[in-house]
């Protein structure tokens, strides 16, 4: 299976109707985003094409470019501004389990347990995002 | 040496930089200084991204 292909990661058949990623169920997302970490290992690709990678893996989904109604969405999605959207939750995936599964100074379950331990609160990893996404973005 | 906080809130800030750089590099459809562009232009604020993040991770941690 090729990792190089272009997949929009966005664009996805799901019963054979063609769905916007976040439009998807959430068990559905879920899934996704369950199979990324372990097809990224062995594919070292981008998360969006190993996303689908594990989705065709598994025939849940298939990938839609050039298919029929994929313009449509496209139009429909206000690009950079959905995919920016998505990156973001991306982001967050990526904080709270994906980069959890090699990260020795932050294991997987030390993030929850600091937060019921009442060592820091989601309030100050949000702001702590947004303080960094401000310095990058706004004080450039 | 790192208190746990310390060290949960480092991972913040390398998280933001792989968010709009890392990932950018190879990514054909949002690829590096379209973030930083989509707020400039107002495409996007700030504050939709942050809330966005906000609620993602409030679904998995909390």
């Amino acid at each position: 299976m090729s990792s190089t292909r272009h997949i929009d990661p966005l664009a996805l058949y799901y019963k054979g109707k063609l769905v916007a990623f976040d439009e998807l169920p959430e068990y559905v997302r879920r899934f996704v985003n369950t199979q990324r970490a372990s097809v990224e290992a062995r594919y070292n690709a981008s998360e969006s094409h190993a996303a689908v990678e594990a989705l065709e893996e598994h025939e849940v989904l298939a990938s839609a470019p050039g298919a029929a109604g994929y313009g449509e969405i496209r139009a429909n999605w206000n690009p950079p501004g959905r995919m920016i959207l998505a990156a973001a939750r991306h982001a967050a995936a990526d904080f709270c389990y994906f980069r959890r599964v090699q990260d020795p100074l932050v294991p997987e379950g030390l993030i929850e347990a600091a937060i019921q331990n009442g060592d820091l609160t989601l309030d100050d990893i949000v702001a702590a995002f947004r303080q960094h996404l401000e310095h990058l973005i706004v004080g450039r | 040496m790192s208190t746990r906080r310390e060290t949960i809130l480092a991972n913040v800030s390398n998280l933001v930089a792989k968010f709009l750089y890392y990932d950018r590099k190879e990514d054909d459809d949002l690829p590096r200084g379209a973030i930083e562009e989509a707020v400039e232009q107002g495409e996007i604020t700030v504050d939709e991204i942050v809330a966005t993040f906000r609620d993602e991770v409030a679904k998995r941690v909390q």
